[in-house]
């Protein structure tokens, strides 16, 4: 993949966004993380990234109810949201209904490869073809 | 005890106090009949014939208790029913631990995948290369860490699998299906592992088998455990044998045979308890978390069938399990 996009990773694991954010930068994409929704959403608000990666299970504010507050400052920014449990858990615990209709660009299991990741994101920048691209570029 | 018509005849003490009611108030009258409105939450019947499950919410303390009730018909001379004799057992605190015990696994193996994840990305940002190149040493350990973890991963997918099996958790989506078909799907699977050990693979279908009822996808992971173990346990050049036919009650009969090293009477009965292993694990074996036939027979019993094993020392083993035709 050779774009080169802002990411925003809200995710509360620095353990996990850390090495995410250490390949993705690798691969030369800007990249920020916010430790909760409610960073998250202020550094939307700030900025705009590409792509914002979310965290599904979160404490204080969950993955659902941050993915709202975005939805409210920014209709069109893609979101993957990241989970650690299989997709069918998550199924469970949230009616896809409920994230379709706030859209989802994606799920990203997080013990997958950085492979799919890559994969993910492709895919992810083809459905979002307007995404714009930082000014280095 | 009731009559034919549901009124109750005779209580005793226990009952009384169980269903939290005098004898009074029910003789000549149905036993649920003065449950207020919601106040019954639920009744199920086990599969197990004149066994049913009563939850209802107290009078008293607004606890819902769990009732279980074991009844017999009773008859006259002439084989006319009369009446019908219950034994109450209340499993309240049964059903409370039962709960307690999924929830604290549900949240162990959440916790678990936690740290487990950091790990993972740790090692597999290291061996991508985005931190530097490493050398041969380096990149074997690291790809050891990386197996194991995938390992504990496996682990605890079968637990939390398991543990909602086992409280009926999981939704089933039953269809009329040829189990052929998914033998084709799961033999295509392990189609690579089966080549690299040059293991030849036999079917033998029953021509014209009736479809069966189940849960494709659910027996398709008793199929992949099946087969798995079957590969397994079968040396270097050996063969498996795949065999389906038709047999009395309505049933269709699938069973998994290995040229492996087989079980005595004592491992084949033990070979369904929960992470019972037979053999010597070698360092790369990753498949083998201990719970693939635990999970294997609790789906199949949730279909109505029965799974078996039949196996001497020396002489392989044969995995039987049945599923009712459509």
């Amino acid at each position: 993949m050779d774009t080169k996009i802002s990411i925003l990773m809200i995710d509360d694991e620095e353990d996990f966004t850390e090495p995410m954010a250490f390949w993705l930068r690798s691969k030369g994409h800007e990249v920020s993380t916010a430790p909760s929704g409610e960073a998250g959403v202020e550094a939307i608000k700030k900025t705009a990234p590409d792509i914002v990666f979310l965290d599904i299970f979160m404490p204080v504010m969950n993955g659902v109810e941050t993915l709202k507050r975005i939805r409210q400052v920014n209709e069109d920014i893609p979101v993957i949201m990241l989970t650690s449990a299989v997709v069918e858990n998550v199924q469970e615990a949230y009616s896809m209904e409920e994230l379709n209709k706030l859209g989802v660009s994606g799920f990203f299991k997080k013990k997958d490869s950085f492979e799919e990741l890559a994969r993910l994101l492709e895919i992810t920048l083809r459905l979002h073809k307007n995404i714009k691209r930082p000014e280095s570029e | 005890m009731v009559d034919k018509k549901g009124k109750v005849l005779l209580m005793n003490p226990a009952a009384e106090k169980l269903l939290d009611t005098k004898r009074e108030d029910k003789i000549n009258k149905s036993l649920l009949s003065d449950l207020k409105d919601g106040q019954m939450v639920s009744l199920s019947k086990d599969g197990k014939r004149g066994t049913k499950t009563v939850e209802y919410e107290s009078t008293d303390n607004e606890t819902i208790k769990t009732i279980k009730s074991s009844s017999a018909v009773v008859q006259d001379e002439n084989g006319h029913t009369v009446g019908m004799v219950s034994v109450l057992t209340d499993m309240t605190k049964q059903k409370e631990l039962d709960q307690m015990k999924t929830n604290f696994i549900n949240t162990v193996t959440h916790e678990f995948r936690t740290p487990i994840v950091a790990m993972q990305k740790s090692i597999q940002v290291m061996l991508s290369g985005a931190t530097g190149s490493m050398n041969e040493a380096q990149n074997k350990f690291l790809a050891i860490a990386k197996r194991n973890l995938e390992r504990l991963n496996l682990l605890i997918d079968d637990l939390l699998n398991l543990s909602k099996l086992e409280e009926n958790k999981i939704t089933m989506d039953v269809k009329e299906y040829s189990v052929e078909d998914v033998i084709e799907d799961i033999t295509e699977t392990v189609g690579t592992w089966i080549t690299s050990k040059s293991i030849t693979i036999n079917k033998e279908f029953e021509p014209n088998l009736p479809k069966q009822k189940m849960d494709p996808n659910r027996i398709a992971q008793v199929l992949n455990n099946l087969l798995s173990n079957a590969i397994k346990f079968t040396p270097e050049g050996g063969s498996l044998t795949v065999r389906t036919k038709s047999v009395v009650g309505g049933l269709v009969e699938i069973s998994v045979a290995d040229s492996g090293i087989g079980m005595s009477e004592e491992e084949c009965v033990k070979v369904f308890d929960k992470f019972y292993q037979i053999g010597e694990r070698t360092t790369t074996d990753i498949t083998g978390t201990g719970l693939g036939l635990p999970i294997a027979k609790e789906i199949v019993e949730l279909h109505g069938g029965k799974i078996w094993v039949e196996s001497e020392k020396g002489k392989g083993s044969r995995f039987i399990f049945t599923l009712p035709a459509a």
